[in-house]
């Protein structure tokens, strides 16, 4: 049951009116009916999985509490040992057999070591990324442990973040779960357009954007110059619109069940800096990151040369969590090294003021250039992506010769698109300087209309949402 | 609650109007341009222009490859008229019939296909799109027997066969078109029978032929060598008990294999293979032996 499925829109709205009928205090029942349901429709089997995770994480927390000195830090290893050890065995034993398997052929010994894959369950990373850090708050005191299994499992599996997040924090969403909230026109009517905003971002743009930058990456030798220096920023926009457009539906579909989340992005290609970008990027799991690898690790405040070390170890561990792969291990160490060489410009150069777009422009390349590795099939792919993108710029007038076709696109839609792009560019500025506004039906009505038409005449085939592979 | 349930039905319902008021009036204005399967479009406007031509070849995008309507000034004598596959013979039949009404000094009508794609029936992929949507027009229903309406309709639905807007909503929206074939797909009894649009219309050509004098020669589109032949078995005892079994002979010796490397998907000629073959092809067809050009 993916978000911009029609079953999701039933399902959603089944569960929008039952959970307004019921009393406050059963609430937590149907939220918790409806995670496990909503995630079943993935893969039944996996289930158990969450239950799993979710009873352990519970279960640890309690004993965390009642234990003391020595114990306590072997419950938490225990539990992270586990949890880690889920993962790795879910989502990186391939990438780790292959890699095992091309260290010994370096040395000539071949071992049958067959790559092993299994099945990932989908938002596995996410909830048990979740339920670590909960059991890291309990175990470091800065909250207690949640007695009511109902609640805290109905918060493990919040249908709305369970897939792709936001990683919410367990208590954050507990909280919310107990207060006896009545409904809210205003903050339902926001919600709604969110939801409704998402799906633009999504299924227009994302989904549009994806048709040229599939091709280009398909077969990287047969483009070159302009043709892959516009698959780069295409896909920038793509991953923006189709990562922010699903947390987009799901802060819109927490919304209208009363539930707040904490902002996911915050307007990232706005960002005047990759340290800034990062602030605004995907910023729930950029603060687990920070909360619980970077900060234990020392932070910034230890010497240069460790801060610098801290800074590259959690993009390092940031790239591996997307995916077991090397292309996300030199994304990661990428974006480490930005942030260092920023950080070092910026103690020599930072008397030097440089307009703010300028700024933003520049940090926009930088990270679009660190995409490539995201995108890429291989390092060797994302160089020679790098190394040709700038090159070739006399066939420009022979690319733009070939007209729509090489964009794959028709001129009302490439029309449209950009409207589209524009749109959301200035709803972006607009709520970067006056925050998120309600927008009235006549307002609305247009845009929604414009984007069913663009949708069902040029909408390609509904493209899980990139993060669900993570 | 209830204001947000008002509101969110007041944009629901404002979109459907703006949806609505906006494809009433773009149905207006674009009602009479081809939608979908422009090739067919194309082929019915060159069917109904009068003409000098002596012959003409039906068929399906093998075909159309070698004889591409946009070559068309090279032959003066041979119409080029074929499409693709997905018309069915019942479609080549509705095309010819227009040919013969507009061309009746014809002498020779060729139908080159794959012999898969002379047996293929009604499908829910791509029937809707260039069968139904071009041609099952009340101009052309004539050529179509009682039967097979009634089989279409049930299958496919009346409204979506008959009403052109509902035709032309479909066509204009690919996700609309998806959704549909998808719902048929879903929908279908099990027990519930697909139109035949095959066999009864290759026999229904050589009767409209014969009554005219015309030659009609079944010819097939070259093959890769890896080509199971059971559907060559299937098609010579299905034309046989239609009573048509001659008409095999002549497709039978017309077949050619070829190199499965001449292919670019299995089915369709390379680039390179139709720039050395095509022409010397075009010069020959019209002799009543197999055309040697196929071979390697």
């Amino acid at each position: 049951m993916q978000f911009q499925s029609l079953s999701f829109l039933l399902f959603l709205t089944v569960v929008f009116f039952t959970y307004w009928r019921l009393s406050p205090k059963y609430r937590w029942i149907l939220l918790l009916s409806a995670g496990y349901l909503f995630y079943s429709c993935w893969n039944p089997a996996y289930t158990a999985l969450l239950f799993g995770a979710t009873a352990l994480s519970y279960g640890t927390a309690l004993l965390l509490e009642g234990a003391q000195g020595g114990r306590k830090k072997v419950y938490l290893w225990i539990f992270v040992c586990i949890q880690i050890g889920t993962l790795l065995l879910f989502k990186y034993l391939g990438f780790f057999s292959e890699m095992a398997a091309g260290l010994l052929s370096l040395f000539h010994l071949s071992v049958p070591l067959s790559p092993i894959r299994l099945l990932l369950p989908v938002g596995i990373s996410f909830y048990l990324f979740q339920t670590l850090a909960y059991v890291c708050d309990v175990y470091r005191g800065r909250i207690r442990a949640e007695r009511h299994f109902g609640y805290f499992a109905a918060a493990v599996a919040f249908f709305p973040v369970l897939l792709a997040g936001p990683i919410e924090r367990i208590q954050d969403l507990t909280v919310q779960f107990r207060e006896e909230k009545r409904f809210s026109a205003k903050s339902g009517w926001l919600s709604l357009q969110r939801i409704l905003e998402g799906y633009l971002k999504k299924a227009v743009i994302a989904d549009s954007l994806c048709v040229y930058v599939d091709t280009v990456y398909a077969d990287l030798p047969a483009h070159a110059g302009f043709g892959l220096l516009l698959a780069v920023f295409f896909y920038s926009l793509q991953i923006y619109c189709d990562f922010s457009g699903y947390s987009d539906i799901a802060t819109g579909t927490a919304g209208l069940l009363g539930i707040s989340l904490n902002p996911n992005f915050a307007q990232p290609y706005l960002a005047d800096s990759v340290k800034n970008f990062w602030r605004r990027w995907h910023i729930s799991l950029t603060s687990w990151f920070r909360d619980y690898v970077y900060i234990p690790l020392g932070g910034n405040r230890v010497g240069a040369w460790k801060a610098a070390r801290n800074i590259l170890l959690t993009f390092l561990l940031s790239g591996l969590w997307h995916g077991a792969a090397w292309t996300f291990v030199f994304w990661g160490l990428l974006h480490g090294l930005l942030q260092i060489t920023e950080q070092t410009v910026k103690r020599f150069l930072g008397h030097i003021r440089l307009p703010k777009f300028v700024k933003q422009l520049w940090t926009f390349l930088l990270v679009s250039a660190a995409w490539v590795f995201f995108r890429a099939k291989s390092p060797a792919d994302a160089c020679y992506v790098l190394s040709h993108c700038m090159t070739g710029f006399a066939s420009l007038g022979s690319y733009l010769s070939l007209g729509l076709a090489a964009l794959q696109m028709q001129k009302l839609q490439l029309l449209l698109l950009l409207f589209f792009l524009v749109l959301q560019a200035c709803m972006d500025i607009g709520i970067e300087h006056k925050g998120r506004r309600a927008l009235p039906v006549w307002v609305l009505a247009p845009i929604t209309t414009l984007a069913l038409f663009y949708w069902l005449r040029y909408g390609t085939d509904p493209g899980a949402f990139i993060y669900f592979q993570f | 609650m209830k204001k947000f349930l008002q509101k969110t039905i007041l944009l629901f319902l404002a979109v459907l109007l703006l949806f609505g008021a906006g494809n009433a009036l773009y149905y207006a204005v674009s009602k009479d341009s081809p939608l979908v399967a422009f090739e067919v479009y194309k082929a019915l406007d060159i069917s109904a222009q009068p003409g000098g031509y002596t012959s003409v070849l039906l068929g399906d995008s093998v075909a159309r490859q070698l004889f591409h309507p946009d070559e068309q000034d090279q032959d003066p004598a041979l119409c080029y008229l074929a499409t693709t596959q997905a018309i069915l013979p019942a479609g080549n039949y509705i095309l010819l019939n227009n040919f013969l009404k507009n061309h009746p000094q014809t002498r020779t009508v060729y139908y080159m296909a794959r012999p898969d794609n002379l047996l293929a029936g009604a499908n829910f992929h791509y029937t809707y799109s260039y069968f139904i949507t071009p041609l099952y027009r009340e101009a052309f229903l004539d050529c179509l027997d009682m039967q097979t309406q009634k089989d279409v309709e049930n299958v496919y639905g009346r409204p979506f066969c008959r009403q052109d807007f509902v035709k032309w909503m479909l066509g204009r929206y690919p996700k609309l078109l998806e959704w549909y074939n998808h719902g048929l797909e879903k929908s279908r009894l099990p027990n519930s029978p697909m139109p035949d649009l095959a066999i009864p219309y290759i026999v229904k050509m050589q009767q409209l032929c014969a009554s005219q004098n015309v030659e009609f020669v079944l010819l097939s589109s070259p093959l890769p060598e890896d080509t199971d032949t059971a559907s060559l078995q299937s098609l010579q005892e299905k034309l046989e008990s239609a009573g048509v079994g001659f008409l095999f002979d002549r497709f039978a010796s017309s077949l050619v294999y070829l190199d499965p490397a001449q292919f670019i998907d299995g089915v369709h000629l390379t680039q390179s293979y139709l720039n050395d073959n095509r022409e010397s092809l075009r010069q020959s067809l019209p002799n009543p032996h197999p055309p040697s050009v196929f071979r390697r």
